[in-house]
């Protein structure tokens, strides 16, 4: 369980990052909200506010941007990936024109079958 | 991993990833604003005092922020720009004009419009913070984090729309490209599982998940694995095995 967690984790670390510190954020800005509503003043409101609330704010907003950034990694990574295949395919047939189509059963297989 | 580079790679390393290098120390510093801004204002005890580092903390720590992730992205959105353009040359539909097509589109965030949100969202925010610090009353001073929060929405917008377009155009070319590859895995999906994995797909008898045979899942001692016979009906794909298919898919 916790060897797959693991496997996962790594697989996707970006992603797993990112709901890490959305997560967090979200915590924060909820024992924030707590804590401000408990105050009896405005001056220990805004101290409250400031900590957790903004805080936790920008823990969430950095956890969306590098979720993002996750997803645009994978992308790139099915495009090197189809690229490498296209060279593999070119170092098997040399004489072949790379304008020639490749058969794309065969991109596809090295690819992993990812083309999608 | 550095101490082992030659010095002329680490430089070109750094050069090669200066936007995420710009992006993560602007993330940095905007944290950094927002707990000096913290400590300031636990620091005083009145509220007209508060509310002004209340918002030059936002305001300035926000605003890297957002600048930071807008770099980030736009480093991404770059590499795969770069990505697509080379495929599109070699797939041989880039000739000629057409092949810098995506490398004119130029970075996402050196657009005037993106510019002009920028200087707007700056303005904004240094008004609020004129306006929270010289605030002759609280009433007064409240209008500052006002200001200061519409200059991050305007900024936060300025950069989201130009990225999202950028994404969008990227994305447009991607599925131009990928097209033939798109409607061949369409016909070939079950032979083309079948040829990556020769030997097949296997359970675990009464278990709901198919596996590879290399699988975790598999490797207990007591495990008896089966193998899937042709034509079954599919099993849910393992978490652990497909993991990499899931992250394509």
């Amino acid at each position: 369980m916790i060897r797959g967690l693991v496997t996962i984790v790594r697989a996707q670390w970006e992603h797993a990052l990112g709901c890490l510190l959305a997560a967090s954020g979200l915590v924060l800005m909820l024992i924030g909200m707590r804590q401000v509503a408990d105050a009896k003043s405005l001056v220990d409101q805004l101290s409250f506010l400031m900590s957790t609330g903004v805080f936790g704010l920008g823990l969430v907003a950095v956890g969306v941007g590098v979720f993002l950034s996750g997803d645009l990694h994978d992308e790139w990574r099915r495009l090197d990936r189809i690229e490498a295949a296209m060279g593999a395919q070119a170092v098997q047939t040399p004489a072949d024109p790379l304008i020639a189509q490749p058969p794309p059963s065969e991109c596809h297989s090295l690819t992993g079958g990812q083309v999608r | 991993m550095l101490r082992s580079m030659p010095r002329a790679s680490v430089g070109r390393l750094v050069f090669a990833e200066l936007d995420r290098l710009t992006a993560w120390t602007l993330i940095g510093t905007g944290f950094v604003c927002i707990g000096i801004a913290r400590a300031q204002l636990a620091a005083v005890r009145f509220t007209i005092d508060q509310i002004a580092y209340f918002t030059s903390g936002l305001g300035a720590g926000f605003f890297l922020l957002i600048l930071g992730l807008a770099l980030l992205i736009s480093a991404d959105l770059q590499d795969e720009k770069f990505k697509v353009d080379r495929l599109r040359e070699r797939v041989g539909s880039g000739k000629g004009s057409a092949t810098s097509a995506a490398l004119r589109l130029g970075h996402p965030l050196r657009n005037p419009a993106v510019l002009i949100g920028l200087t707007g969202a700056v303005a904004l925010v240094t008004l609020g913070w004129w306006r929270a610090s010289s605030g002759a009353s609280v009433d007064d001073a409240l209008a500052g984090p006002l200001f200061a929060t519409a200059g991050l929405l305007l900024s936060a917008g300025a950069v989201g729309v130009a990225l999202r377009r950028e994404r969008r155009q990227l994305g447009q070319w991607r599925r131009v490209l990928l097209e033939p590859f798109e409607e061949d895995d369409r016909a070939t999906t079950a032979g083309a599982i079948a040829k990556d994995h020769p030997d097949g797909e296997w359970t675990l008898p009464g278990a709901r998940r198919s596996h590879r045979r290399a699988c975790q899942a598999l490797a207990f001692p007591d495990a008896q694995p089966v193998p899937l016979p042709p034509g079954a009906e599919p099993l849910e794909p393992c978490l652990l095995c497909h993991t990499e298919d899931m992250t394509d898919e």
